[in-house]
């Protein structure tokens, strides 16, 4: 079906190449005003943009820069649209499709700064991660540009251009910059707000500040089977995910699978990475609402969550545990006592968690505060609970591509599925004692609250710490099962990975705690990675919470609701942890 | 209107708990917490007795130079009751100007340089900087890339003359206590 | 003796930071914690005392005296008031001490504004903001004690406590209307939950904290001594005015040592119980949006009128 769309409005022939995965599809189209089109298309059809992939080919075969566009579709196939810039006229433009995705504008901004490629009607300007202390043309990740290459020039550089702009206040409003280094212990990156008194009329990010050149690094210093080292450092509470997403990309790229358990215990320790961080989340917002009797006992609870992480894997943030091919641990944990420490955990946090969802003040704060409407989310192409919370329930890679352990086990689906209920009586229901799943959960989320408000996140962070919690122990019970429990499950992939030509792509996708993760990795020659692109939730949500905070379009909205839509400066700490979005991810 | 009165039932009962933990003598507590069926949250406080034996004021502010997240996430960990490093007249303070120790997580990135810079000279002498994690000791991971550099001399300086290097990827909280008492020793 | 009662004040300037290490040490165990000893402010503070005062080169004067100013205006207002005896420096009324918290807080918004930075400003407005609130209700309060007791000297109130040795409250229901009233002022006043949160990290939340962000060293040492001094202050004026002494206490203003020890001691058993019900509140209270302020304020008013009307009808 997505084929013969394709071909349909596609002005030139649409070519298509094969996949090994049967869930992705991969076409090439060297057209930009059909790239635009098929965007408009896929819009329409409610495609969701993953990621968009610049990659400087001029050395190989093709000779141009080319971007690959990822798309996920509503049926679970996974869509690559290749596009090379063959047109001598625009080596370094395309046609862009922001006017269909708008997420894919901070992708483009780096592409900008780390490839010098730019929309045909450029109106962007540089510095969205390389800063002032970088000359305007250093583009690190052309390919031919060594490590040491970069720095020389960096370290000459003399031109000490500005690239932040000023724009000009309207009378009344108040320009305030906050940052880069915050007062609490939290991640550098600027927000400048501007302000009527105390309502926040627009907020201006600035990120890049903690641009380490990820992505260069895993072209130079970084191997195949090495590369996770890196990956698990991207984002610090998402270790596992990262890992997780880059192991898939290279054994996609291999053509193999990892053994079961290896998968179960991938499964198992995504969802722990997903139990501590909500669980610290919830801590972290309620410590921000003042509510300090609940917020210290669920601070318990999350440092008890990560010591079952060291416990299980053998890391407090679950690091050094994924291989491509498979898992690697270093001593064989006791799973019968786990399942009851997180089944005691889950228990005294859902309790505390009621506490808060039912708390007249802490509603005040929470309720209709920082609103990201569903048609906001869509349109702005935000993902994970931020999405989810906004209404769009199902948005949920476990469900829409699942794969790994997700895939060989419905039940965890169902699980997943269950975190939202449209029911009748208030938000948590108590557990009425009866036996199916899906029924005598404590947490679920109610259609309608998914305002896509703060107090939505929240109740469906805590919703989803018993969902993670269920599988958890869905997964221990199975490991348990496993006759040998395999501690080192390693497919060894350099042979698979030998046999594959130079310059194959694969794609590795994980739902991490905050959102999708995509990793696209380029095969080089022998086992070096040509090109590994990142694409961390953090990038498409943090346009998801500007527009969160800062003042709606009056006309917009129902009638009677719309003075209360106007966020405080002094709610924003608060919307920015129900967030809760990384800048080292976003800033790579 | 039922929701509130269940949350003002629920602080209560946290009260009581904490009450009947004072006033009634351990056996007896526990089995009227297990009468009540309450669900009170227990846990080990970890003890360091080098950290307890001296009485001391220190104010700490962190910095950011281009941190994965991870060491702040053990850095957060320090303020909860497992670890409580109030108890030992520790306290994280939200202004450079207030503090007596500067922690610095990550590599230094350039983009963070220059607010970097601003942070460390608006800390008042003597200025003790500990380097948290093995990015800020070496880079790290990130070591050879281009968009890390060597840190300013004065602030490298502090960290060799009055500081120290906490290694670790990240430390665990009580690795992260124990260097910080190093600090402590040093001068 | 009764004149060397008249500093008893100094007492209450140099055990409030103890009184807040008590607070501290109980709301840390309300939050499974162990906490700092009681004796740690004393400790911040001498230590701040050691490091020098950096000021920003934008600041003028103003900004340098303000520590000082609030200090001096704190104490001194602890020296007016009568604290466990009834001897003070100087005879003072309840709008002498309206007025010198509104100075105080005055001089301390202008250094806000004076330090030039964003959060200055911001922490300024919103403690007139604040201020503009509680005032109105302070005022009512004081209105109402008059009505109530003819008298708005404290003095006076304090010896009316005294010959009667107990409030009886079911007889005089008003009084836990304006207790009620003066609590909620309170919270508003020094800046505690709900309207903010002394401990929080979060730049963009800060009032009070805003400002003291800008000062270092002694400066800072000042200002949080001072704070410490003007919670200690309200309380005890709390205390004083709606919790007197038993009268086994004090019999009869004796300045004898033992019954000045025993109204000692009723005077901390009583902030003590003071402390507690303020550990709980915060604790089990979030902070509020910085809009529903009105609120708090608005029920404090309406408490006080309350009383007034009822002390002005059913009474006279
Ligand atoms: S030392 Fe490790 S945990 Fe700390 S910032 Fe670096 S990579 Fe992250």
């Amino acid at each position: 079906m997505i084929r013969a769309g394709l071909t349909e409005i596609c002005r030139k022939p649409i070519i298509e190449l094969p996949r090994r995965d049967t869930n992705e599809l991969h076409f090439i189209t060297e057209d930009g005003d059909d790239v635009v089109k098929l965007a408009k298309w896929a819009k329409e059809e409610g495609f969701y943009l993953c990621t968009m992939v610049a990659n400087d080919e001029r050395f190989l075969e093709d000779h141009v820069f080319k971007l690959y566009y990822v798309f996920s579709a509503s049926d679970g196939k996974l869509v690559i649209i290749e596009h090379p810039l063959t047109d001598p006229k625009y080596p370094f433009n395309y046609a862009s499709i922001s006017k269909y995705f708008s997420s894919v504008i901070p992708l483009e901004k780096e592409a900008l700064d780390l490839f010098g490629l730019s929309p045909i009607d450029n109106t962007m300007n540089q510095g969205f991660v390389l800063h002032d202390p970088y000359p305007p043309d250093l583009f690190p990740l052309r390919p031919r540009r060594s490590m040491p290459d970069i720095i020389k020039r960096i370290e000459e550089n003399k031109t000490q251009v500005s690239k932040s702009e000023s724009i000009p206040l309207p009378e009344g409003v108040l320009s305030l910059p906050v940052g880069p280094i915050h007062a609490g212990i939290i991640e550098a990156g600027q927000f400048r707000f501007l302000i009527a008194g105390e309502i926040v009329e627009d907020l201006e990010l600035r990120l890049g500040y903690k641009h380490r050149g990820i992505e260069k690094l895993f072209q130079t210093q970084y191997s195949l089977e090495e590369g996770w080292k890196l990956a698990e450092r991207i984002s610090g509470d998402s270790s596992f995910a990262h890992s997780m997403a880059y192991c898939q990309a290279v054994e996609s790229l291999a053509g193999m699978e990892p053994g079961a358990s290896a998968l179960h215990w991938r499964g198992l320790f995504l969802e722990m990475e997903r139990l501590h961080n909500h669980i610290g989340d919830v801590a972290a917002m309620v410590h921000d609402m003042a509510f300090d009797l609940a917020a210290s006992r669920i601070a318990v609870l999350r440092e008890k969550s990560m010591q079952l992480n060291a416990d299980l894997g053998g890391h407090r943030l679950l690091r050094n545990i994924n291989r491509p091919g498979g898992v690697e641990l270093t001593r064989s944990p006791n799973l019968s006592e786990a399942s009851d420490r997180v089944r005691e955990l889950t228990d005294q946090f859902l309790s505390l968690g009621k506490l808060v969802l039912e708390m007249p003040a802490c509603r005040n704060r929470m309720i209709m505060t920082g609103v990201l409407s569903l048609e906001q989310a869509t349109e702005l192409g935000a993902t994970g609970l931020v999405a989810r919370a906004s209404g769009l329930g199902k948005h949920d890679f476990r469900l829409r591509h699942a794969k790994g352990v997700y895939a060989a086990r419905p039940e965890m689906l169902a699980e997943i599925n269950a975190t939202i209920e449209s029911g009748e009586d208030g938000a948590l229901r108590d557990s009425n004692g009866s036996a199916s799943p899906t029924t005598s959960r404590r947490a679920q989320v109610l259609k309608e609250e998914l305002r896509g408000d703060v107090f939505a996140r929240l109740a469906f962070r805590i919703a989803e710490v018993e969902t993670s919690a269920r599988i958890i122990e869905i997964l221990l019970r199975s490991l348990t099962d496993f006759e040998s429990k395999q501690l080192h499950e390693v497919t060894p992939l350099v042979e698979s990975l030998r046999r594959i030509a130079s310059f194959e792509f694969g794609l590795g996708y994980v739902e991490g705690w905050r959102g999708d993760i995509m990793y696209w990795v380029m095969k080089g020659p022998g086992n070096t990675i040509f090109r590994c692109k990142v694409r961390d939730p953090s990038l498409f949500n943090w346009p998801a919470l500007v527009s969160a905070v800062i003042l709606k379009d009056q006309q917009s909205l129902e009638e009677g609701r719309s003075s209360l839509l106007e966020n405080l400066l002094a709610d924003f700490p608060l919307i920015n942890k129900s967030f809760n979005l990384s800048c080292s991810g976003n800033d790579l | 209107m039922k929701n509130s009165r269940n949350a003002n039932v629920t602080v209560l009962r946290l009260f009581a708990e904490q009450l009947a933990k004072l006033i009634l003598p351990e056996s007896l507590y526990k089995r009227v917490s297990e009468a009540m069926m309450s669900n009170a949250i227990t846990f080990e406080r970890l003890r360091l007795p080098e950290l307890s034996a001296k009485k001391r004021s220190v104010f700490i502010r962190h910095l950011d130079c281009g941190s994965c997240n991870g060491c702040e996430i053990e850095l957060n960990a320090l303020s909860n009751p497992v670890y409580d490093i109030e108890r030992f007249g520790i306290k994280f303070e939200s202004s450079p100007r207030h503090a007596d120790i500067l922690v610095m997580t990550g590599p230094f990135t350039r983009n963070l340089e220059e607010a970097a810079r601003l942070t460390f000279e608006a800390m008042p002498e003597p200025r003790r900087v500990i380097a948290l994690g093995d990015c800020a000791a070496d880079g790290g991971v990130f070591k050879d890339s281009y968009a890390i550099r060597a840190r300013p001399g004065e602030i490298d300086e502090a960290i060799r003359e009055k500081g120290v290097y906490i290694p670790g990827c990240p430390p665990t909280p009580e690795e992260i206590l124990k260097g910080i008492l190093d600090v402590l020793a040093k001068n | 003796m009764t004149k060397l009662l008249g500093f008893q004040g100094l007492l209450l300037i140099l055990l409030a930071p103890c009184m807040i290490g008590v607070l501290r040490k109980l709301e840390a165990w309300l939050e499974l914690r162990q906490g700092p000893g009681i004796f740690q402010p004393y400790r911040d503070i001498v230590k701040l005392m050691r490091k020098p005062a950096m000021r920003a080169r934008t600041t003028s004067r103003l900004f340098a005296i303000t520590p000082y100013v609030l200090f001096s205006v704190y104490g001194l207002l602890c020296l007016l008031a009568p604290v466990f005896h009834r001897a003070t420096l100087a005879s003072v009324d309840l709008i002498v001490v309206i007025y010198l918290l509104g100075m105080a807080r005055f001089a301390f918004s202008l250094a806000g504004l004076d330090a030039g930075s964003s959060f200055g400003g911001l922490g300024s407005s919103r403690q007139m903001f604040v201020h503009l609130l509680t005032e109105i209700g302070l005022v009512l309060v004081i209105i109402a004690l008059m009505v109530k007791w003819n008298t708005v000297s404290l003095t006076a109130i304090f010896d009316k406590h005294w010959e009667l040795g107990y409030v009886n409250f079911l007889a005089e229901p008003e009084l836990i209307l304006l207790a009620l009233s003066l609590a909620l002022l309170i919270l508003l006043e020094s800046a505690r939950i709900p309207i903010d949160n002394p401990a929080t990290h979060l730049e963009l939340t800060m009032s009070h904290k805003a400002i003291a962000l800008e000062y270092a060293g002694r400066d800072l040492a000042l200002i949080e001594w001072a704070e410490m001094i003007k919670l200690g202050f309200l309380l005890t004026l709390l205390g004083n005015l709606f919790l007197p002494f038993p009268r086994w206490a004090d019999p009869m203003h004796s300045i004898g040592p033992s019954g000045l020890a025993l109204a000692f001691g009723g005077y901390c058993a009583k902030l003590i119980l003071l402390l507690l019900l303020l550990a709980f509140w915060e604790l089990s209270q979030p902070k509020l949006r910085l809009r529903s302020i009105i609120g708090p304020s608005l029920v404090a008013i309406v408490l006080s009128l309350t009383a007034i009307i009822y002390t002005i009808t059913l009474r006279k």
